[in-house]
């Protein structure tokens, strides 16, 4: 379980994130989505503790917490299993899931060639490695199939399942390079994060028409059916408020809510 | 914490980031430490080579791997605590190495079998490295990556730091290199001692702490 609460963030006069909450329960997979530059990379450092919230406090339990970073310059002078072996030191965790990660991958590690002279894809599984190895507890993963092939996005697609399914809370920014199937998806928009329950139980739909004045704005939930101007939008029913208030601030026209009996 | 402190010496040591301050204070220690001057001398430069150096390996410690300092900043509890074990780390080894060149000038310097307060000079010499690598590191945090981004102006900010704290009378360090520099010590030199000891001391953990905030801050 990480629960975050009212964090914020900025650098400069920048404000980056704004009364961020967001709770990631334990065998859930949600997808963060979001536009370049728009603080997703800044929310995930934060909430993997890689950095510090300026305001707000976040709570992560006492199990383990996997990241990988969006970006990762290996450092030189370490194999894999040298860089896997002390990372783990750090953390004062045992990884016990390693080895098998690293045969899942298609990694093969000698005792020789450096991590820096791997090609892009082979360090990005020792990174994924990393991650995937240890106890249960969350995965941070910010484009976690940067430089991996077809195959490795595969497997990496069943490990994000099983660590779900296992009871490790999931939250993963991915641009559509994989099949995911998340539990919901959150939006970060000008710094605030909007949540739509993707979990199979439709409790709510909210229909949508676009304003022809909005232009090609885009609307920041994945929407489905209707055509360009009419949109539906199958969510939690606890999320309705967040979605009309966002799609009223674009600029959208709210046609019609359903409620879970059915009623519009 | 000893766990972060671990993680930075492996990787100083793989990663080789420590090499080039390590080659350039041996070979500038085995020029001071072996010259003309008595040991004394030699002790004392040894606290402006520890501000230099210190300054120096916490600025080649920092923000050198994109991506690697947020995974490892994640792992052992956050980029202050990271940023804290490597200025820890690297005061331990600046001052094992302002001691190691020290032992140097005692091997050769027969006058020191002599010395009245041999005692008191070792405490001068603690003093003295601790808190002139203490400086350094305070300064070279407060210099670099994440503070400021480029290396250039955090080398050129430390150089002129560096330089003020050696040539300041006022400065706790000047102070002591000159105390460490007697070859036998007054009641007021022993006063000084403790005052710019008290005060260079108070000056590193306020520095700190300003630096812990602002890698806290822009992290």
């Amino acid at each position: 379980m990480l629960t975050a609460r009212s964090v914020q963030k900025s650098y400069s006069s920048r404000t980056v994130l704004k009364d961020v909450d967001l709770e990631l329960s334990p065998g859930t997979v949600t997808r963060l989505d979001a536009s370049n530059g728009s603080g997703k990379s800044t929310l995930l450092r934060l909430l993997a503790g890689a950095a510090d919230p300026d305001s707000g406090t976040i709570e992560r339990g006492l199990g383990s917490v996997g990241y990988v970073p969006d970006r990762w310059v290996p450092p030189p002078g370490f194999t894999a299993l040298s860089f896997l072996r002390l990372m783990s030191a750090s953390e004062g965790r045992r990884h016990p899931r390693t080895q098998t990660v690293l045969e899942r991958l298609d990694v093969k590690p000698d005792t020789r060639t450096r991590l820096t002279a791997l090609s892009k894809g082979n360090a990005q599984k020792v990174l994924c490695t990393h991650a995937f190895g240890r106890p249960r507890g969350t995965l941070i993963l910010d484009e976690p199939t940067n430089g991996l092939d077809l195959a490795a996005v595969s497997v990496l697609e069943e490990l994000i399942d099983e660590a779900s399914q296992e009871g490790t809370a999931v939250l993963v920014v991915d641009h559509n390079s994989m099949q995911l199937r998340p539990h919901r998806v959150v939006t970060l928009r000008d710094g605030s994060l909007f949540k739509v329950a993707l979990d199979g139980s439709a409790r709510a739909s909210v229909v949508i028409d676009k304003d022809a004045d909005v232009g090609s704005r885009p609307f920041p939930f994945n929407v489905t059916g209707g055509g360009v101007a009419d949109w539906t939008i199958t969510c939690g029913e606890a999320d309705v408020a967040e979605i009309l208030r966002l799609a009223l601030q674009e600029r959208w026209v709210i046609r019609s809510v359903q409620n879970p009996a059915g009623a519009r | 914490m000893i766990r972060a402190v671990r993680w930075t010496f492996v990787r100083a040591f793989r990663s080789h980031i420590w090499i080039t301050p390590t080659i350039v204070f041996a070979l500038v220690a085995l020029i001071a430490y072996t010259g003309a001057s008595p040991y004394y001398r030699s002790g004392a430069l040894g606290g402006a080579l520890a501000l230099v150096f210190g300054a120096w390996l916490t600025i080649a410690s920092a923000g050198t791997h994109p991506g690697q300092e947020a995974i490892t900043a994640a792992a052992v509890g956050g980029p202050a605590r990271l940023r804290l074990a490597e200025a820890f780390s690297a005061m331990l080894l600046v001052v094992a190495y302002a001691f190691g060149g020290h032992l140097l000038s005692l091997a050769r310097d027969p006058l020191f079998a002599h010395r009245a307060e041999p005692t008191l000079h070792l405490i001068a010499l603690s003093t003295l490295y601790i808190v002139a690598s203490g400086v350094g590191i305070a300064i070279g945090l407060l210099t670099s990556r994440p503070v400021l981004q480029s290396r250039v102006m955090a080398f050129s900010l430390s150089a002129v730091a560096v330089v003020l704290c050696l040539a300041l009378p006022v400065s706790p360090v000047q102070v002591l290199i000159s105390v460490a520099s007697e070859d036998s010590y007054q009641t007021s030199d022993i006063e000084r001692l403790a005052t710019a000891g008290i005060i260079g001391l108070g000056l590193i953990a306020a520095s700190m702490i300003v630096a812990l905030k602002a890698v806290q801050k822009r992290s």
